[in-house]
């Protein structure tokens, strides 16, 4: 008896093993524990036993019985399943996806310069948007009959109030109220009265830096804006220094970067010529140091801008500086 | 700066290529922007962006001495009038005085006879035509050429035509004028320079001739002019008088005393050349104080403070030189250097010291990082909130946008706002002349430009400056505003607000009902934290909505930011996760209408006491089963102590404490 029961369950066993539809299951329920099935077979001849083996062979078949049935039904259920799976889910419906806001690109533009320069021990410095003559021009040795000015056409609030032409206004502020050594950058925005274009704004944003110690050199402003270079653009990017003239620098550089999208070959962007103009630097003219009282034997300095739309233009590959300022959702959205 | 190619190679040898040419001055600071060709005068012109500081480089012969520095070739100075020391002789023809000499420091000229006017030979009608100066007639033509030639204005008068033979250089009288060669009329005032006969002005100094003693086809004698004015006074008066010209350009960025006389001898020698003129032997030449060349003090190991690197002497020296500068003295540590005059930018040991760098190449100076200390501590507090803020609004789906600083009265007026802004005196048109004094109007313009472009559920956020003034002095704040638009309510406005009122670390905030113009009756309120308003919220009123043609609606908040500010906690201090468990009581009730859910959240938060953790509103219905004017409102109250495991019976305490609170103070009948 015992080993017939054991046989049973072998057999049970391997065949459900193979069973994939529901209709062979109902086959092998009927088969083992139907109405006529083996088990309630082996059941009725359970009362023909002893009176001692009744209640062994008892439990050990009925226990049996409930093992098929559940398995059966685990079997039936783990069909089912697949089947409505299989049946009814398309995985190449489009996903649901959860509203996300973006930043304006100006926004991560920034966020990205900034970071680099915490990096290389800078921290960030604000300015008035509406700033005086002084600040703006006089004490970055500009005075008022200097033709530097003329790039800087000028909104005027008063006769010496006027919203700020550049970010180098906070670098006097800063050295009014620090002594060195001083490491900042400022961001934000600037006016100047130009007519829009594709690449003129009359509001704009920048970055300024600053630099100024006992023994800074134009080796380190080199330096800095080289790392600056790579870490925005890429280890491949390049950075070439080229005189230029800013009154409150000498001396003063244009800084341009090898060309992100043909890698210095020479494209459309690039006008052909390998290079981008990003911004204007220097080390800090000792007149500029006069005006907030630091020592220019003592100390050296340097400071650069950057313009943050030009940077984002290049990186992202947007042509119109309107763009930024349209606020059209389908552009905001790609960031 | 146009300098056309075979003008330039007639005062220096050039081995090098166009483009190889163009590339070592654009290397050098003088950027060659464009290289033009033109066919029909078998021509390229090299299109050059001199800085403000080379006066010296607005000329073909100052480009090329740029040209002598960088490639070691001399120049050759054009052929001229022999030099002729002012002499007693011409004092009969004309008198000469400076009035003001501080404005004009040397005036020097020559009186040429019969000559004859006629349109100039072609070789120098072509030459003015490359650099976009438009021939006239032969005398004015040679001024011009001499002009782009050395640099040095000049100007030709008809000699007949001054008066009483005398030239008076002195101030404008208040109230004269001028009639300027450009044929319009000029009012003059006490702070610009002119030159005057015996009766009036002839020219205004340095920018423009007048019309009454321009060369014409009758002149036969000139009085040929060659001066130097101050810098300042030129640039003053050009403004003013919204006048400039390739002269006035280049006073106002230095001219070379020394250069005057040279030039005018050159002009007179091409005047003789091609307009059969005889100039008269003497010049004119009243120079009260000569200009020196500076001298200026080289500290060698300077070089190395400033830039860096070690530049060997003699390769210093020999920068030195090819600059056309002399060395005067040279010992251990100290070059002293005799700079000439047409470089009047180089006055401190500073500008040498860039001179040397721009010559010696900035790309062959290596490259080092700042060392020493820094005190930085990166983010500044504020620039911490606004980032945590972005923060939060991307995570609530809403897009960043950054509107013009610039609106107008009509757009204030649009939202109901005050048109007290600070003005911009000369602003790019009338519809940008106030600074903005909220971020309101740019934000409903945006999302009218966006449904526009039939885009549908559009969450919106600005951050940036607004500006006041206050007893002329101005201020400037950082706001914050948000809107929405689609299938939203007031109450997902407030969501937003609520978020970020806790994600910045902000507890308490109320909001009560307030009018403000720019939104709907009902739904518009003011927000304050620990009793200071801080923003505004609610929705935007159908009268504003019509003037932008929007016919959605839209919510929208206004922080002031800056004054958000000291109220935020970025460092969250953590609390103990609860360790035993939480009762749930559900309470259903209707009440009146007017009694708001602040009401009750008030009187069940007091009357639950330190039990209660939390209360959740889970319902509100209105429908027949209500009596009218009537709602049922239905809450969840979460009750916890963080001592000990609550017993059933203090539960029920509490709960049953808030029944009757509420029985008692709002009339409320309990739903079983």
């Amino acid at each position: 008896m015992k080993a017939k029961i054991k046989e049973i369950e072998e057999k049970f066993n391997f065949e459900i093993k193979n069973i994939s539809l529901p209709e062979h299951l109902e086959e092998i329920r009927v088969k083992y524990i139907g109405r006529k099935g083996v088990l309630t077979s082996l059941l009725k001849q359970v009362s023909a036993l002893s009176n001692d083996e009744k209640p062994v062979f008892g439990r050990l078949l009925n226990n049996l019985k409930t093992n098929i049935s559940a398995r059966i039904s685990e079997e039936l259920a783990s069909i089912n399943s697949v089947k409505r799976t299989e049946a009814k889910l398309d995985i190449s419906l489009p996903g649901i996806s959860p509203l996300i806001g973006t930043k304006h690109p100006l926004t991560l533009i920034t966020q990205e310069i900034k970071e680099i320069f915490f990096g290389l021990g800078f921290e960030t410095v604000t300015g008035p948007e509406i700033e005086t003559e002084y600040y703006n021009f006089e004490a970055l040795n500009t005075p008022e009959d200097h033709p530097a000015r003329d790039e800087h056409d000028s909104f005027y609030i008063t006769d010496k109030i006027l919203l700020r032409t550049h970010t180098s206004p906070v670098q006097i502020r800063v050295m009014e109220k620090q002594k060195p050594p001083v490491r900042v950058i400022a961001p934000g925005r600037c006016f100047r009265r130009d007519a829009t274009d594709a690449t003129h704004s009359p509001i704009f944003h920048q970055v300024e830096g600053l630099a100024v110690d006992t023994n800074i050199t134009f080796g380190d402003l080199k330096g800095v804006l080289e790392v600056f270079a790579r870490q925005l653009f890429g280890r491949q990017t390049k950075i070439r220094f080229r005189p230029d003239f800013f009154p409150f620098t000498e001396p003063s550089a244009e800084y341009a970067f090898s060309c992100v999208n043909c890698k210095g070959k020479g494209c459309r962007i690039c006008k052909n010529t390998g290079w981008l103009e990003i911004g204007g630097a220097g080390m800090v003219d000792p007149e500029v140091f006069k005006m907030v009282h630091y020592d220019a034997e003592k100390y050296s300095g340097f400071a650069f801008g950057m313009g943050i739309e030009r940077i984002a233009m290049i990186k992202y590959h947007i042509h119109d500086i309107r763009m930024f300022f349209e606020n059209d959702l389908r552009f905001l959205r790609q960031f | 700066m146009k300098v056309p190619y075979n003008w330039l190679k007639e005062y220096i040898d050039i081995k090098l290529s166009l483009e190889e040419i163009a590339e070592k001055l654009t290397m050098s600071g003088l950027e060659v922007a464009d290289i033009q060709r033109l066919s029909n005068l078998n021509e390229f012109v090299l299109d050059i962006e001199v800085t403000a500081n080379r006066g010296d480089c607005l000329s073909i012969i100052g480009i090329a001495r740029e040209i002598e520095t960088l490639t070691n070739k001399h120049v050759k100075y054009p052929q001229a009038l022999k030099k002729c020391s002012a002499n007693k002789e011409i004092e009969k023809l004309i008198d000469v005085s400076i009035k003001d000499t501080s404005l004009c420091s040397r005036y020097a000229g020559r009186i040429i006879r019969n000559v004859k006017i006629e349109p100039s030979p072609s070789w120098l009608a072509n030459r003015l035509k490359a650099v976009n100066i438009r021939p006239i007639n032969n005398i004015v033509d040679i001024t011009n050429y001499v002009l782009m030639e050395t640099g040095q204005p000049l100007h030709a008068f008809d000699y007949n035509k001054i008066s009483g033979k005398q030239i008076t250089i002195r101030r404008a009288r208040q109230n004269e004028s001028i009639v300027a060669l450009d044929e319009s009329k000029r009012q003059l005032s006490r702070d610009m320079l002119v030159i005057a006969d015996e009766k009036a002005p002839i020219a205004i100094a340095g920018i423009m001739g007048g019309i009454g003693s321009e060369i014409d086809k009758q002149t036969t004698d000139i009085f040929l002019e060659s001066a130097c004015f101050h810098a300042g006074c030129i640039r003053k008066t050009s403004k003013t008088l919204e006048l400039s010209s390739e002269s006035s350009y280049r006073f106002e960025r230095g001219v070379d005393p020394n250069g005057v006389v040279s030039a005018l001898n050159r002009a007179a020698y091409l005047i003789e050349k091609t307009a059969h003129g005889k100039s008269v032997r003497e010049i004119v030449d009243i120079y009260p104080k000569k200009f020196n060349k500076q001298n200026i003090q080289l500290r060698i190991q300077q070089i190395k403070r400033i830039l860096g690197i070690d530049i060997p002497k003699n390769k210093l020296k020999c920068i030195i030189l090819n600059l056309g500068f002399e060395i005067k003295q040279d010992s251990l540590n100290n070059i002293r250097v005799l700079v000439p005059t047409y470089r009047r930018d180089i006055r401190r040991e500073i500008d040498l010291i860039e001179e040397i760098a721009r010559i010696y190449g900035y790309n062959n100076i290596d490259t080092t990082m700042p060392r020493g200390q820094t005190s930085s501590c990166g983010k500044g507090e504020f620039e911490k909130q606004t980032d945590a803020l972005k923060n939060i609004l991307s995570s609530c789906g809403m897009a960043e946008i950054y509107t013009s600083s610039f609106t107008n009265s009509e757009n204030l007026d649009k939202t109901g706002l005050s048109s007290d802004g600070v003005k911009i005196t000369n602003p790019l048109g009338d519809d940008q002349n106030i600074m903005r004094t909220s971020l309101i109007p740019e934000m409903l313009s945006v999302i009218k430009r966006n449904l526009n472009r039939s885009l549908s559920e559009i969450k919106l956020y600005e951050l940036g400056q607004v500006f006041f003034e206050n007893n002329s002095s101005y201020h400037e704040k950082t706001y914050l505003c948000c809107g929405i638009v689609g299938n939203v309510s007031f109450f997902d406005i407030k969501g937003i607000l609520e978020t970020i009122l806790y994600r910045l670390g902000i507890e308490d905030h109320c909001l009560y009902y307030k009018k403000h113009r720019v939104f709907t009756s009902d739904c518009s309120a003011s927000i304050d934290i620990q009793g200071r308003n801080i923003g505004i919220i609610g929705e935007i009123s159908g009268n504003v909505l019509e003037k932008y043609n929007i016919d959605e609606k839209v919510f929208l908040l206004e922080i002031g930011f800056s004054n958000l500010s000291k109220y935020i906690n970025l460092s969250p201090v953590f609390k103990a996760v609860p360790k035993y468990p939480a009762s749930e009581r559900d309470i259903a009730f209707t009440i009146k209408e007017n009694v708001s859910n602040a009401d009750i959240m008030n009187i069940m938060w007091k009357a639950g006491g330190e039990i209660v953790e939390d209360i959740k509103l889970f319902d509100i219905y209105r429908g027949k089963q209500i009596l009218s004017e009537h709602k049922s409102m239905a809450y969840s109250i979460c009750y916890r102590s963080n001592k000990r495991t609550l017993t059933d019976e203090e539960v029920n305490q509490a709960h049953s404490r808030i029944e009757r609170k509420l029985i008692s103070q709002l009339d409320i009948t309990l739903r079983k």
